[in-house]
């Protein structure tokens, strides 16, 4: 598998809501980013999202619990990823650029989301783990919706 | 008010210095307030001031006449009267 | 000024019946802006996000934009108009920066940060121009406790003081969190709604839907501190846990001792929720700062609050708890915007029979001292704590 297909397979899952599955894709010592405005310090200032394997398990838990509102109905999401560009970044790991833009449905609304992701991959056997994944939305700053749903 | 405060905000990279037999100046961007400042030190007499970039904008209208009264000792620093001010 | 055929009496009831047009119509927003947001005291900033001489940020009081400034010279804050005076453009757009003088984009006027007209470009077009006159227009009244500035637009009336009343040591308390105070630094959360800017308020102080609204993150809590937590418990069954009226619209849910108490036992979250009428919100560890935009539409700016003194490492766990729950991807906020927005909204369209109750407990509250009632955490003495004063203020005649 290239890391291009491997992209193209992670929003896969996240489109059939697949989410264990999806969970497994991230390393144990995963981080997953999403920074809020334009100078993103994720120590000296708020995230939207800045979760390790830990909190994205806990992300899954509460989808699958059947309470989460916020996801009742879940959001029908479409992930389009374009511009992907990959680059060697030291022993089996590759940094690789792309671009996403998401259309997400729920409750007779349409939103769109795009932004600029960066995964930093890990290659296990014939796939690839996440070991790092950042998704900087161009609308990050801007007053947000309910974004409870994997993007 | 100025000061460490745990956040991000290091002091400008370059600072630069200007002499000459009469003065000497040190200037440098600062970072501490909400945008860049342009920190003017004057070496002799420890004063400084903070510049935002509209005012140093505004500087480029000036004539060296206009800047006279900044220059008349008597104004800035070298007063008999006057208690407790700095001295230049 | 009444609304078209209804007085404001009449929207809530004596017995605590409101009627559905109170978070609905646009007359009742209208006239909330003028009674609501006029004359009380309105949070602005807190001293932390105007260090330096010069510092400002641009934000809202009530719908209005405002510029809240430091004075360059003398260090005083300020609160002005976002607007020139010339053909009305917002003077400044960014959301915060440094300057010791503005000059509108449209045709250059220039004005101090403390507000004065500097001068006006071409301005032989003008034979007699008052300048003085022409500044950018001041709230007359600015002042600052625990170090959270707010303004009013009303040129006299009780002092910062008197209009927090009880909750001026619920304030010192939220100040003294940090080792050496709080700040706030971290950004914020911004969030939009489609719904009625007082059902923040609403959800914000009310406990009776945390087990319902939040049932997934108690989920989530169990897992990660490996129990159940007790906090519906508390909620329903603990005599410490108390809501309280504190009078003049300000209200305060004690999860236990103000000090020391903890709802969810997560890190860097505050001893109570506190509702600062009419728009201001202290809870989780955050500043809670409520915009309302039109009848149906709010925006929200979630503050985290740092803690000086205190490591880096500290500060960045207490905004990785807050963006757990908190924000548009937070695991709690979310089911609040989808349940007490977002859904409210859609029932609220049912106005065949437009009314409301709010009198949950209200056979069982409590005088406290000072002029307080007390109920238990599960009731809505905060929620009648608010619409006392929205009733008092809307139906003034003046």
């Amino acid at each position: 598998m290239t890391a291009e297909e491997f992209l193209y397979h992670e929003a896969a899952l996240l489109d059939d809501r697949r989410f264990e599955e999806w969970l497994t894709l991230f390393d144990e010592d995963a981080l997953y980013w999403i920074p809020q405005g334009d100078e993103p310090d994720p120590i000296h200032h708020v995230s939207i999202a800045y979760d390790d394997r830990r909190r994205l398990r806990e992300r899954v838990l509460r989808l699958a619990s059947g309470f989460a509102h916020s996801q009742d109905p879940p959001s029908r999401t479409c992930h389009l990823i374009a511009n992907v560009r990959t680059e060697p970044a030291g022993d089996e790991e590759l940094e690789v650029a792309s671009t996403l833009l998401v259309a997400e449905v729920r409750r007779n609304v349409q939103q769109i989301y795009a932004g600029h992701v960066r995964h930093r991959l890990i290659a296990r056997e014939d796939s690839f783990l996440i070991r790092r994944k950042v998704v900087r939305l161009v609308n990050s700053d801007v007053p947000l919706g309910n974004l409870s749903f994997l993007i | 008010m100025s000061g460490e405060n745990g956040s991000r905000r290091e002091r400008g990279q370059a600072r630069l210095e200007l002499s000459s037999e009469f003065a000497a100046v040190s200037v440098e961007v600062d970072q501490q307030a909400n945008g860049p400042r342009l920190r003017i030190e004057n070496r002799q007499n420890r004063r400084v001031v903070y510049l935002d970039p509209l005012e140093v904008a505004s500087l480029t209208w000036l004539t060296h006449e206009r800047l006279g009264p900044f220059l008349d000792p008597s104004q800035t620093g070298w007063r008999s009267h006057d208690e407790g001010e700095d001295q230049a | 000024m009444t609304l078209s055929g209804t007085a404001s009496s009449e929207l809530i009831t004596d017995d605590w019946r409101i009627h559905g047009s109170v978070y609905t119509s646009a007359d009742v927003f209208a006239l909330e802006q003028r009674r609501l947001f006029h004359g009380p005291w309105l949070y602005v900033a807190h001293e932390s996000e105007l260090r330096e001489p010069g510092d400002y940020k641009t934000t809202f009081a009530g719908t209005q934009p405002v510029i809240v400034t430091r004075g360059s010279d003398d260090g005083r804050i300020r609160v002005l108009l976002n607007r020139c005076r010339h053909r009305g453009a917002a003077v400044c757009h960014a959301e915060s920066g440094n300057a010791n003088y503005f000059r509108c984009p449209y045709h250059g006027w220039t004005y101090r940060n403390s507000g004065e007209l500097r001068g006006i470009t071409y301005d032989d077009a003008y034979p007699e121009l008052d300048r003085e006159a022409l500044g950018l227009v001041a709230l007359p009244r600015v002042a600052s406790f625990a170090g959270f500035i707010f303004a009013t637009f009303a040129d006299a009336g009780p002092t910062l003081e008197d209009y927090l009343g009880n909750a001026r040591s619920y304030l010192e308390i939220v100040a003294g969190q940090g080792e050496a105070g709080i700040r706030l630094t971290a950004g914020s959360h911004r969030l939009a709604y489609r719904g009625n800017w007082k059902l923040q308020v609403e959800n914000t102080i009310d406990n009776y839907h945390f087990g319902f609204v939040h049932r997934s993150f108690l989920d989530v809590l169990a897992d990660r501190i490996g129990a159940a937590p007790p906090i519906v418990q508390n909620i329903m069954n603990n005599p410490d846990w108390r809501t309280i009226d504190l009078g003049g619209g300000h209200s305060v849910h004690e999860f236990g001792d103000p000090h020391t108490g903890n709802n969810q036992g997560q890190l860097g979250d505050l001893p109570f929720n506190l509702i600062i009428f009419p728009n201001l919100c202290f809870v989780g560890a955050q500043v809670r700062h409520i915009l309302p935009k039109a009848a149906d539409r709010t925006e929200v700016r979630l503050y985290p609050i740092m803690h000086e003194g205190e490591p880096d490492e500290a500060n960045a766990a207490i905004l990785r708890v807050h963006e757990s729950f908190y924000g548009p991807a937070g695991m709690g906020g979310a089911d609040d915007i989808e349940v007490a927005f977002d859904r409210v909204s859609d029932g609220l369209g049912a106005v065949e029979h437009d009314w409301l109750i709010m009198s949950r407990g209200v056979h069982r509250e409590q005088p406290g001292e000072n002029g307080t009632l007390i109920g238990h955490a599960a009731d809505e003495v905060p929620q009648r704590a608010f619409y006392r004063q929205w009733k008092r203020l809307m139906e003034d005649a003046a």
